[in-house]
C-alpha cells in the first residue's frame, strides 16, 4: 500500500491527537511494518525527541506536527528498507562492517567504564558543605565549583586505573620497534591478553611511509588504553550488546548507501552528462521589483488599465481597489519577486513586458491582474564547477528514490495506519 | 548584587514595575509579598485573568520560559510530574510565558501540561524579567514563593530534582520533605 504525505499526516492526527507526546501506550503501537520489522508509536516519538526538530515539535500546531510524524515515519521506513538489504547483500558480514562493529564495541565498552569510573567520584560531605557556604545562593557558581573538584578527581583516579590495569596485564611497550622496516605485523605492545601490531594503530594504506614516530607512540597509547578498559569491561561482563544492535542498525543503511552513491555517481564525466540534461540547476533567476494590482472582474481590471494609461498611478489606484489585502497595505508594491515563483500566466507576462509599462489584463485563480516591472536584476547561468556538489545531491535523490521504490517491492511493506481512525 | 538584597529588591520591585506594566494598581499598604500576589495579574491560555493571590497559602513556584528554549522543554516535562506528584501537598507551578500565544498553546498541549499558564506581552519581557531579578533576561528561570507570598528562591537556567529537593520542599512541610 503507498501513502501520499497527505493521507499520511491525515492519519498521523488521528493516531496522536488524542494525547501529548510523551503519553506512553499500554501496548506498543505498530504503525509500520517492513519485512519483519515493526515500527511502533513510541519509536517514532523517541526518534523525534532525538531529531534536530525536537524543540519546535512542541511548539507547532497539530497539522504541522502530523506533517512532520508522516515525514519522519517515512525515513523510517526508508532506513529498514535499507538495513533489510544491506543485510540481503551481506553487507553486514563484509570485512569493512565487521572492522566498524569491533571498534564501536571498544569504544562502547571504553565509556561505559569511564563513565562509571566518573559516577564513583564523589565529593566529601565537608568539602561539599564548605562549597554550598561559600556559593550560597549562587547555583551556577556551586554547579562550576562541583564540576572542577569532580574533574580534578576524576582524572587521578582514571591515570591511577589505567597504571593498575597495565600491571594486572604485565603489559610490554616496544616502541623501540617504531623504525624503518616496521610491518603491520610488528608487535608494538603485548601483555597477558592483549597484543597490539603496527597495523592496528597505522592504516598501511594511508601511510604507506612510516609516520612521525612520535605520533605513532600516541595512536598506540590511546589504542592501548582502550582496549585494556575494554578488556576489563568486558570481564567484568559489562553488556553493551544493545547499544551495539543500535549502532548495527544505524550504521547498516549507511553503509548501503555510500556503496549505491559510488556506483550511481561514479565519475564526474556522468556527472556532466546529467548537468547537461538538466541545465536548469544552473540556472540563477531573474529577480523582478514587480507593482500589482489584483481585482475580482476583468471589466474592472479594463478600466483601471485604462485609468493607467491616461496617465494615473497603478500603485494608488492598487491601494484603493485592490482585492489583495496585503498588496493593498504596500499600496501594489510587491517588492523583488524570484523568476518563477508565481501563477505561470504571470510570469508568461512579466517576461516580456517592458519594464515601467503596465500588463494587458491576466487572468489567476486569484483574480484579474495588471502588473508593472519597475525593475530587474539579471540572472545568469553558474558553470558546472559551480554546481557540482548540487548536480551531485540531485543525482543522488533520483537515484534513491528509485532504488526505495524497488526495495518496496522486494521486502514487503504494510502501514497500520487505516483501521485506526 | 548579594542574592538576599536581590530576593529584597525583589519584592519591591516586583510590585512597582508590574503595577506599570500592567496597570495593576499598587497597593498602599501590607506586607511586600501580598504586594506581590495582589498586584502580579494577567491573561492565562485559558483566557480567564489570573492574579497570584489566587494560589495564596500554597508554594508558588513561578517559571518563566519561552516555547523555542530547548531546556525550558525539559523543564517544563519535569514540572508536570512535580505538579502532579505534590499539587496536593500544596505544590502550585505557574508558568510565565514569554512568547506568541499560539506557540504557548501548542507546547502546553503537546507537553501536557497541568498547570496554569500566564502570558506576557512581548513588548514587556525585558522590563518583566528584569523586575524580577533577571537583568539578562535569560530563561528559564524560576522564583520560589512561600505560602505568605513571599519569595524565597532564584534559580537561573533549568532547575533540578536537588535543587527542587533543597529550595521547594522544605516550604512544602514534613510531607514534601525527603520523599
Amino acid at each position: 500500500m503507498k501513502l501520499n504525505r497527505v493521507l499520511l499526516a491525515a492519519a498521523m492526527t488521528a493516531l496522536f491527537a488524542a494525547g501529548p507526546l510523551l503519553a506512553k501506550a499500554q501496548d506498543p503501537q505498530i504503525l509500520v511494518t517492513v519485512g519483519d520489522l515493526k515500527i511502533t508509536g513510541d519509536e517514532l516519538d523517541s526518534v523525534l525527541a532525538s531529531s534536530p526538530f525536537a524543540t519546535q515539535f512542541v511548539t507547532m500546531g497539530e497539522k504541522e506536527q502530523a506533517a512532520l510524524r508522516g515525514d519522519m515515519l517515512q525515513r523510517l521506513v526508508a532506513s529498514r528498507l535499507l538495513r533489510l538489504e544491506a543485510q540481503h547483500l551481506g553487507l553486514d558480514r563484509s570485512e569493512t562492517f565487521t572492522k566498524d562493529e569491533e571498534a564501536q564495541r571498544a569504544a562502547l565498552l571504553y565509556r561505559h567504564y569511564m563513565d562509571k569510573l566518573r559516577e564513583r567520584v564523589s565529593i566529601p560531605a565537608d568539602t561539599l558543605a564548605a562549597m554550598k557556604q561559600q556559593f550560597k545562593g549562587d547555583a551556577d557558581g556551586l554547579a562550576s565549583a562541583e564540576a572542577a573538584y569532580k574533574t580534578e578527581q576524576y582524572r587521578t583516579v582514571r591515570l591511577m586505573t589505567i597504571q593498575s590495569l597495565r600491571d594486572q596485564q604485565k603489559i610490554k611497550l616496544h616502541e623501540e620497534r617504531i623504525a624503518q622496516g616496521i610491518t603491520p605485523e610488528t608487535l608494538l605492545l603485548e601483555g597477558t591478553d592483549i597484543r597490539i601490531s603496527y597495523g592496528d594503530v597505522v592504516d598501511i594504506k594511508e601511510y604507506p611511509n612510516l609516520p612521525n614516530p612520535e605520533w605513532v607512540k600516541e595512536q598506540l597509547y590511546k589504542r592501548a588504553e582502550l582496549m585494556l578498559v575494554a578488556k576489563t569491561a568486558t570481564d567484568e561482563g559489562v553488556d553493551v550488546s544493545g547499544r551495539l544492535l543500535r549502532y548495527r542498525e544505524e550504521r547498516l543503511p549507511a553503509l548501503l548507501i555510500e556503496m549505491k552513491e559510488k556506483e550511481w555517481v561514479s565519475d564526474e564525466q556522468q556527472m556532466r552528462d546529467w548537468h547537461s540534461k538538466h541545465p536548469e540547476v544552473s540556472k540563477i533567476p531573474e529577480r523582478r521589483h514587480l507593482g500589482q494590482l489584483v481585482v475580482a472582474t476583468r471589466e474592472e481590471a479594463e478600466a483601471l488599465r485604462g485609468r493607467i494609461l491616461k496617465g494615473e498611478s497603478l500603485f494608488e489606484l492598487a491601494g484603493k481597489y485592490s482585492i489583495d489585502e496585503e498588496g493593498r497595505k504596500k499600496l501594489g508594491d510587491m517588492g523583488w519577486v524570484i523568476e518563477g515563483r508565481g501563477y505561470a500566466q504571470l510570469e508568461e507576462v512579466v517576461a516580456k513586458l517592458e519594464d515601467g509599462k503596465v500588463s494587458e489584463v491576466v487572468e489567476t485563480p486569484k483574480g484579474f491582474h495588471l502588473v508593472s516591472v519597475l525593475d530587474r536584476r539579471p540572472g545568469g547561468v553558474r558553470d558546472f564547477h559551480a554546481v557540482k556538489d548540487r548536480v551531485r545531491q540531485l543525482m543522488i535523490q533520483e537515484h534513491l528514490s528509485l532504488y526505495l521504490k524497488e526495495l518496496e517491492q522486494r521486502h514487503k511493506v504494510v502501514w497500520n495506519l487505516e483501521d485506526r481512525k | 548584587m548579594s542574592e538576599g538584597k536581590r530576593l529584597a529588591a525583589l519584592i519591591l520591585l516586583a510590585a512597582a514595575a508590574w503595577s506599570q506594566a500592567f496597570a495593576a494598581p499598587a497597593p498602599a499598604s501590607g506586607e511586600a509579598g501580598e504586594k506581590i500576589l495582589e498586584t502580579v495579574e494577567f491573561k492565562g491560555l485559558d483566557g480567564a485573568v489570573h492574579r497570584l493571590a489566587e494560589w495564596k497559602g500554597k508554594v508558588i513556584v513561578l517559571n518563566f520560559w519561552a516555547s523555542w528554549c530547548a531546556p525550558c522543554q525539559a523543564e517544563i516535562r519535569d514540572f508536570v510530574q512535580l505538579q502532579d506528584a505534590y499539587g496536593t501537598k500544596g505544590l502550585q507551578i505557574v508558568g510565565v510565558g514569554l512568547d506568541e500565544e499560539p506557540k504557548l498553546k501548542n507546547v502546553e498541549r503537546t507537553l501536557g501540561m497541568n498547570y496554569p499558564v500566564l502570558m506576557v506581552p512581548q513588548v514587556s519581557n525585558r522590563r518583566l524579567l528584569a523586575a524580577w531579578g533577571n537583568e539578562n533576561g535569560l530563561v528559564p528561570y524560576t522564583v520560589v514563593i512561600d505560602r505568605t507570598g513571599k519569595p524565597t528562591y532564584i534559580h537561573r537556567g533549568p532547575m533540578d530534582e536537588e535543587v527542587f529537593r533543597d529550595q521547594v520542599f522544605p516550604l512544602l512541610g514534613e510531607e514534601g520533605a525527603g520523599t
